[in-house]
């Protein structure tokens, strides 16, 4: 770019939230709302589907980050993002299914204040409606892959089965956690470099549609997956902050990372809690305490601040624009 | 799963059945062979999902839809052996959301064998699921070079529409569940929906055999019959079965006739009686069978069964004659064989 000679001005916590959401909706709109036009044309005789489908596909799954990191990535290797757009909208299914299925496994009623479709409609619809997304997304997949070399519909479709298994994986890895306090920190990260897939395939399928280098997919792929631990932690992170949140994670699934890295020396504590069958909100916010006094937020950011340094070393062998790209790791360091 | 039983009730002797099920035994050997392959193939670091995929694989006799692909392939004068990779696509497909049912159902055996959800729960057995199903249509995506692009465009638009369609009827038949009061109308459009995967099977194998588009239709239409027949004998024979009675009390609907003779205040009222027992032993499932087989009502769709069949039949007389059309109808009279 021609003016980045001159000094850049650092973006305050604000400017830079601001920047990101209209980056999302200028990138991913688009995609979005051709992903909610199609599910909701389908034709379903089950009022209960239909309902849970709508919900979903208009209040819910904002989707705006996927088909905004596909075509960033894009952009990045010189391609024209508009490229991007016919498969961001099955990946937006596609990805919408996972979660479905993740809150069906993880019990998860609610998320970020809004009920989940297993919180409002119950384990079985809930199934249905992923299912129903999933083969939408992958039918709809074949057309914009019709379109492009056999080599790169290879690799499309390779990088979407890989990010899939390695998901599918981390899910049931992460069941064999809930209840055990003796989880380590190494082992919990390891799964959650798997759950960082779905990051890692967005960006080398946005590489790939770009016309990137193989060299430019290995780098923007490692890119991805060290966003996609950062999305990851930085949930960790809220979640250890927000009492009910907690309370969840304490009843039906692990323990985050801050409350992992503090369980050594505290364990009888926590065990004591976490072991109850009807967990107080006193009893989180011991936890929580007992999280910050050993240093186990602390250990979390300097974990992060490791990832998005890496994460920055990566993009410096990308030729093209990609300050949105750093913009979207310093986002994963701000304060809430 | 669904399955053609043979054996026991309402024949006894199913011949017919027998050899039907021989056919498509022979014509899905390859491709079940293949599939089981392409599952095992794929290890994960998670123990218990490698050791719920080889569950699966063990225990997989699913004949009947890579059987229906070959035999519309072959009815319309392609050869069977090209139908074999889309045979794999569909055997998946069929066992992804077999596994979901599963689930939905909380169906912890299945023909006397424990299924993925009883083995290894709700959580693993989705996951598989789900595992099935992104196997069956990256495979279908691999197919795209194989056949020509209109081809794959119908295929592509069947199997989102038809298995739309069944979703569909899981989720009307969640609502049905446990009522005693459903119409069997009701309960028959949940049947007739759940088909669409049969016709699904019978037009893909259409489509892979260079099928017309009538010789598509009527394939998909006899397959979609086929599907409701099939689904119909099923419950009949669970009339006969005092376990299945049990679980379809308590877990899903209760079988088609014995709704059509609740259509009869008085044997409606005899039938609950026996069956709200707390333990359906033979003697009542016996009661049970005489007084469905009793009622006018059953007489009735009994005789409509058999009218269907002969549309079924009537359909497949205007194919191109060929050495298939004795397997066809063989299936379609196996299904109504006792009834």
């Amino acid at each position: 770019m021609k003016s980045s000679h001159k000094k850049r001005r650092v973006l305050t916590s604000e400017e830079l939230i601001e920047q990101m959401q209209k980056l999302f909706e200028e990138r991913g709109s688009e995609a979005l709302n051709v992903a909610r036009k199609l599910m909701l044309e389908e034709k379903i005789e089950c009022k209960e589907i239909k309902e849970a489908l709508r919900y979903f596909m208009t209040e819910y799954w904002n989707d705006l980050a996927r088909p905004t990191l596909l075509s960033l990535v894009c952009e990045a290797v010189g391609g024209d993002p508009q490229l991007t757009n016919s498969v961001a909208v099955p990946m937006i299914l596609i990805s919408g299914a996972m979660d479905i299925h993740d809150d069906i496994i993880d019990e998860s009623k609610v998320k970020q204040k809004r009920p989940t479709v297993f919180g409002k409609f119950g384990k079985n619809i809930a199934l249905l409606v992923g299912d129903a997304l999933m083969l939408k997304g992958l039918v709809l997949l074949s057309q914009p892959l019709k379109l492009i070399p056999n080599n790169k519909r290879k690799a499309i479709l390779e990088t979407i089965s890989e990010m899939f298994f390695q998901l599918g994986d981390a899910e049931a890895l992460e069941l064999q956690f809930r209840g055990r306090i003796d989880v380590q920190p190494e082992e919990y990260l390891k799964v959650l470099e798997k759950k960082a897939a779905d990051v890692e395939a967005h960006t080398r399928i946005g590489v790939i549609l770009g016309g990137g280098t193989m060299e430019e997919i290995e780098t923007l792929g490692r890119y991805g997956r060290l966003l996609g631990m950062l999305i990851i932690l930085r949930d960790d992170l809220k979640d250890s902050m927000d009492p009910l949140e907690m309370q969840h994670r304490l009843n039906n699934e692990h323990l985050p990372l801050p409350v992992l890295y503090a369980t050594e020396e505290n364990r009888m504590l926590i065990s004591s809690v976490t072991q109850k069958t009807a967990i107080t909100d006193k009893d989180v916010r011991t936890v929580i305490e007992i999280a910050q006094k050993s240093g186990g937020f602390g250990q979390l950011r300097k974990l992060m601040e490791e990832f998005a340094g890496k994460a920055f070393v990566s993009l410096e062998a990308i030729r093209g624009d990609k300050s949105a790209l750093k913009s979207l790791i310093s986002s994963m360091l701000l304060p809430f | 799963m669904t399955t053609l039983k043979g054996t026991n009730t309402p024949s006894e002797g199913g011949k017919l059945i027998e050899k039907v099920i021989r056919n498509l035994q022979e014509r899905s050997v390859k491709s079940l062979e293949i599939a089981k392959e392409t599952i095992l193939s794929r290890t994960v670091e998670c123990g218990k999902i490698n050791e719920a995929f080889r569950h699966y694989v063990y225990n997989w006799y699913d004949y009947i839809h890579p059987g229906l692909v070959s035999i519309a392939c072959e009815a319309v004068g392609g050869d069977p052996e090209k139908a074999v990779p889309m045979q794999v696509v569909m055997l998946l497909l069929s066992a992804a959301f077999d596994l979901h049912d599963d689930v939905i159902d909380e169906s912890k055996t299945k023909y006397g064998k424990p299924t993925v959800f009883g083995k290894f729960g709700k959580d693993i057995a989705l996951l598989v699921g789900d595992a099935f199903l992104m196997k069956a249509l990256v495979l279908l995506h691999e197919l795209e070079r194989q056949f020509p692009t209109e081809k794959m465009n119908m295929i592509w638009n069947i199997i989102s529409s038809r298995f739309f369609e069944l979703g569909d009827a899981e989720a009307l038949e969640i609502s049905l569940k446990g009522n005693v009061n459903v119409s069997p109308e009701k309960c028959l459009r949940v049947l007739e929906k759940k088909a669409s995967t049969f016709e699904a099977h019978m037009q893909v194998g259409a489509i892979i055999g260079d099928g017309d588009t009538e010789g598509i239709e009527l394939l998909g239409n006899y397959g979609r019959t086929l599907g409701v027949l099939m689904g119909i004998r099923e419950d009949f024979i669970d009339i006969f079965e005092p376990e299945e009675l049990q679980n379809r009390m308590k877990n899903e609907c209760l079988p088609l006739p014995i709704l059509y003779a609740f259509k009869d205040s008085q044997a409606r009222e005899s039938i609950l009686t026996v069956l709200s027992s707390r333990r359906i032993n033979e003697e009542d499932a016996e009661k049970i069978v005489d007084l469905v087989f009793e009622a006018k009502e059953v007489k009735k769709f009994e005789k409509k069964l058999r009218s269907w069949a002969e549309k079924a039949l009537e359909d497949i007389s205007h194919l191109r004659k060929n050495n298939i059309e004795p397997h066809m109808e063989n299936l379609i009279k196996g299904t109504i064989e006792d009834i």
